[in-house]
């Protein structure tokens, strides 16, 4: 009979350890060919050595286990071992992707082993883990945005999370960025940031000027027509110009 | 700014109370007519009476037809405006209203007794001072409650979730699995890790009930915490700890230290190959302490999240428990990693 081909990854050596104990009890025509520390590692050996299985942690440095499977695009069949990890786990499930939870208990591991040699005598009911994985990704992070404003500030540089900022207004070449008990300037111009931030939390009220939606204490009539917003910590009163008026007008 | 320069969510209240507050215009009109009397004032009490009702329900209603411009005044000061001119309007429409209701000729009434109408008018704006006030001062009381409800929850939150995110359930299950693998191959090794983590729960869950703990307590579950994680990952990890000895009993907001260390580890150290070193200081300044706690790992990527929730729980603590005196901030470390400030005052 064929050896089976395996490779583990993890970055804690004794965990390492003790799935090899069990598998090495559990399935003795498993030949784990190699093992990884990180996720870099995991990938270069999947490529290098193509197993027909991956136990992959699924936090790793460098590259998450859920990364590697996703890059690595070989025939392998992959095994998700996580501590606690809620919205992989309900993925796995829906997409009947294997995976084991730490620690890892015999009874579960032997369910895993009887499934994974019923999927590799068939090669076509190997589940679509890119697709699943796709799908996850869209769970866990919002698309690409900005989550820290860094600014220079007393010769170090300041990570401002984007939920304390009041608003952003342009000044000369540069962008003011107002939080609660300071002021910052970068030089990331308004239009940029505009990209870069959640559309539903920050909202452009004027040519120069962005606000944070949550921080708005009050609009009120401006002069000429125009709107005025005040705020709940500071004293800073910003003018909304009458093209970006409509969403404002709702608070 | 004063507190009570505070906008009043005064047409909310006006709204929900407004039989109530009907009824005690109406029985505040009979009594000022009632002392009016009293004092000898007027011309007997049903004039009296009539003036006073007339007046105080014509306050009442401009005050209501002012809710919609309140809505609009986001200053004080403009809200001070709205009132006094409801109160001169209602004041002056009350007081033909009661001349007219008295059968009297109003033309000829305050033609022939100035005096009288005079003493009319300052009536009104008593009555209408002394009724806008009530309304106001019960409109603040209710808006402070709601203020005063409103930290209260936050309050609660804040603990809530302070009390979820104690123990991190990676590590616990992580640690656990590691106490597993160890008991056959590494006894010893896995007893030092068992200890280890029992110091860390026992440290946390002491803590974790205090509304504030001994600086070095905190850093005693911190302690705990970056021993159990030196056993389980070896060489990746390093950490120092330095407090001063006259710091060591300072009170300070419990578990809120550790979560920036377990940042540090996670966002920091744990995704780097070759880990780096945790620093966590206590230094005593002129009024206040600033406890920082660096890390030498990846460092912050702009578009990186992860970190803000705990962040913002922190901050929310430090301000409940300091107000605008602390401080959370969060800046590159040099060469590598973050560096998290936080300040207290003395």
């Amino acid at each position: 009979m064929k050896k089976i081909r395996a490779i583990i990854a993890d970055d804690e050596k004794a965990l390492r350890d003790h799935l090899r104990t069990k598998l090495a009890a559990l399935w003795p025509d498993l030949d784990v060919l190699g093992e990884a520390g990180d996720g870099e590692e995991a990938l270069r050996i999947i490529r290098e050595k193509r197993p027909d299985v991956a136990f992959l942690d699924i936090r790793m440095p460098v590259r998450s286990g859920l990364d590697v499977a996703r890059d690595a695009a070989g025939p392998s069949l992959f095994v998700f071992v996580t501590a606690f990890d809620k919205y992989a786990i309900e993925a796995f499930e829906n997409a009947a992707i294997d995976y084991l939870l730490k620690p890892v208990t015999d009874d579960r591991l032997k369910t895993t082993i009887k499934r994974l040699k019923e999927r590799l005598d068939s090669p076509s009911s190997f589940p679509d883990v890119a697709a699943a994985l796709e799908k996850l990704a869209g769970i866990r992070q919002a698309p690409d945005r900005l989550q820290w404003i860094k600014a220079r500030h007393k010769g170090g540089v300041r990570l401002i999370p984007v939920g304390d900022i009041l608003y952003f207004r342009a000044a000369d070449k540069y962008t003011v960025v107002r939080t609660r008990d300071a002021e910052y300037l970068i030089s990331t111009p308004i239009k940029e940031l505009e990209d870069g931030l959640d559309p539903a939390r920050f909202w452009r009220m004027h040519r120069s000027a962005i606000v944070n939606a949550k921080a708005v204490h009050a609009v009120g009539p401006g002069t000429a027509g125009t709107l005025t917003v005040t705020f709940r910590d500071i004293e800073d009163r910003l003018s909304v110009s009458r093209a970006y008026a409509n969403l404002f007008k709702q608070m | 700014m004063t507190d009570n320069l505070i906008p009043i969510d005064y047409s909310k209240f006006a709204r929900r109370n407004i039989s109530r507050s009907l009824l005690i215009n109406l029985l505040i009109n009979t009594l000022i007519a009632v002392i009016l009397v009293a004092i000898g004032f007027g011309r007997g009490f049903v004039v009296s009476l009539i003036y006073s009702q007339c007046i105080g329900m014509s306050i009442f209603c401009a005050n209501l037809a002012a809710i919609p411009l309140f809505k609009l005044a986001t200053r004080p000061l403009h809200q001070i405006i709205v009132i006094v001119a409801a109160v001169i309007i209602g004041a002056g429409v009350g007081s033909f209203l009661g001349t007219v209701a008295n059968g009297f000729d109003p033309i000829l009434f305050f033609r022939e007794f100035p005096p009288f109408f005079g003493q009319v008018v300052l009536l009104g704006l008593l009555f209408g001072s002394l009724i806008s006030y009530i309304f106001i001062s019960v409109g603040k009381i209710s808006d402070e409650k709601t203020r005063r409800l409103e930290a209260e929850k936050n309050a609660l939150e804040a603990e809530l979730k302070l009390l979820q995110s104690q123990i991190e359930p990676h590590f616990l299950f992580n640690t656990l699995t590691n106490v597993i693998s160890l008991t056959d191959s590494a006894p010893g090794k896995a007893r030092a890790m068992l200890e280890a983590f029992t110091a860390f729960l026992r440290a946390s869950f002491l803590t974790a009930r205090d509304r504030t703990v001994p600086l070095h307590r905190e850093l005693e579950v911190v302690k705990n915490y970056l021993d159990v994680l030196t056993l389980r990952i070896g060489d990746r990890l390093h950490y120092r700890i330095e407090v001063p000895d006259d710091l060591r009993e300072f009170p300070v907001p419990p578990l809120l230290i550790q979560p920036l260390v377990e940042n540090a580890v996670k966002h920091g150290l744990e995704p780097s190959k070759a880990g780096g070193t945790v620093l966590v200081r206590a230094v005593r300044e002129q009024d206040r302490v600033r406890i920082t706690v660096a890390d030498s790992g990846r460092g912050i990527n702009e578009k990186g999240g992860g970190q803000g929730i705990g962040l913002e729980n922190i901050r929310k603590r430090l301000q409940l428990a300091y107000g605008d005196r602390g401080r959370l901030t969060i800046e590159d470390n040099m060469p590598a990693g973050v560096l998290v400030t936080i300040e207290m005052p003395l």
